[in-house]
């Protein structure tokens, strides 16, 4: 069991990464705000799984305020600082 | 009439007093030391809630029965989403459409929305005054009813009269 | 090897295959709208799927209903989050791919 959960946190991980590309790339700027989404779940996926690796329950807690914390980032971004022009490429 | 109220808001404050109590139970994993602070943050939040969210009537055993569905439609329809993805040609036939809502009240309808968003193959993009705009995925699919259950399961929810289907 | 861990295996790896698919999604797919269907639905499911598989292996109800209490939260923050998303992409004239 440990080693599953070892080797599924690490896949999250690199899926983690591939994502980190689109955020990157874009090209619009709501793609970049796709990385709280990102973040809001794989993430959360991930210190789960450490916490039941390390039997450290307290990082069920950290995923707790992540889920939290990705929410509230997104709804200021959205809501402050989204450029007005139009950069859509497609 | 006003006894009705009465009872209604006593009852609406006890579900709240229990479940933001098993909420509490949850959040602190069992700790019973915990409920010296839990138990004072439980009667400010129920009093709290009770100030910003008015009283609503729910039907709980049609909650129960949503979430099977809920459940059964998330798999399948993100199934549907996760081939569509991995397949070589990329089979998407995504839509926006105009959806007319029925439901009367603003909770029911905010939570229709979030609904719509959460069930894999639709996504709520704006919402105007009677219509919802909603980025359909596949639009070949049978979308319109599979909307117009959704918001049934809702309306019945939420002890809403029912309405003529209008959208079907 | 005990009923629950080969259930616990099998929800893992269900999970991990939604997440590769909205990773996948995330890449491949045309426009905002369609990246935000495959992202936040395929990652709720993947993460639906692996909080109940660690719910299982959980020792207390209580910790389970954490497990479950934190997927909620990330249903409810997603689905808000992605139609704001949506919807300023949309005020902002993000074109929409239709084939």
């Amino acid at each position: 069991m440990q080693n599953l959960y070892i080797i599924l946190a690490l896949f999250l991980l690199l899926n983690l990464l591939a994502g980190m590309w689109r955020i990157l790339k874009g090209p619009a700027a709501a793609d970049r705000m796709l990385a709280s989404q990102l973040f809001g779940t794989t993430a959360v996926a991930i210190l789960l799984l450490l916490a039941q690796i390390e039997s450290l329950m307290a990082l069920r807690d950290v995923a707790l305020v992540f889920a939290l914390l990705a929410a509230i980032t997104a709804i200021a971004f959205v809501r402050r600082n989204w450029p007005q022009e139009p950069d859509d490429a497609g | 009439m006003n006894r009705l109220k009465l009872i209604n808001s006593w009852s609406s404050l006890l579900t709240r007093l229990i479940m933001l109590s098993v909420l509490w139970w949850v959040l602190s994993v069992g700790d019973s030391s915990s409920w010296w602070i839990g138990l004072p943050a439980v009667l400010i939040a129920s009093g709290v809630s009770m100030r910003l969210q008015p009283v609503q009537s729910v039907n709980w055993i049609a909650l129960l029965r949503f979430i099977p569905f809920f459940v059964w439609q998330s798999l399948v329809g993100g199934f549907g989403v996760a081939t569509r993805a991995m397949h070589p040609a990329l089979p998407l036939t995504p839509d926006l459409v105009e959806y007319p809502v029925t439901l009367p009240n603003e909770f029911a309808r905010v939570v229709f929305i979030y609904m719509i968003s959460l069930i894999p193959g639709s996504l709520c993009v704006a919402m105007h005054r009677d219509t919802l705009s909603i980025h359909i995925l596949d639009s070949h699919s049978n979308f319109l009813a599979e909307l117009g259950i959704l918001e049934q399961k809702i309306s019945t929810i939420f002890c809403i009269p029912q309405q003529p289907l209008s959208a079907v | 090897m005990m009923l629950a861990d080969i259930l616990t295996i099998i929800l893992l790896l269900g999970g991990a295959f939604f997440f590769l698919a909205g990773t996948i999604g995330l890449l491949r797919f045309p426009d905002v709208y369609t990246r935000l269907h495959a992202l936040t639905k395929a990652d709720n499911v993947g993460l639906g799927l692996i909080v109940t598989g660690l719910a299982i292996q959980a020792q207390s109800w209580a910790a389970a209903g954490k497990l479950i209490l934190i997927w909620l939260l990330v249903l409810l923050a997603g689905a808000g989050v992605s139609y704001l998303i949506a919807n300023g992409a949309l005020a902002r004239g993000v074109a929409f791919w239709k084939r």
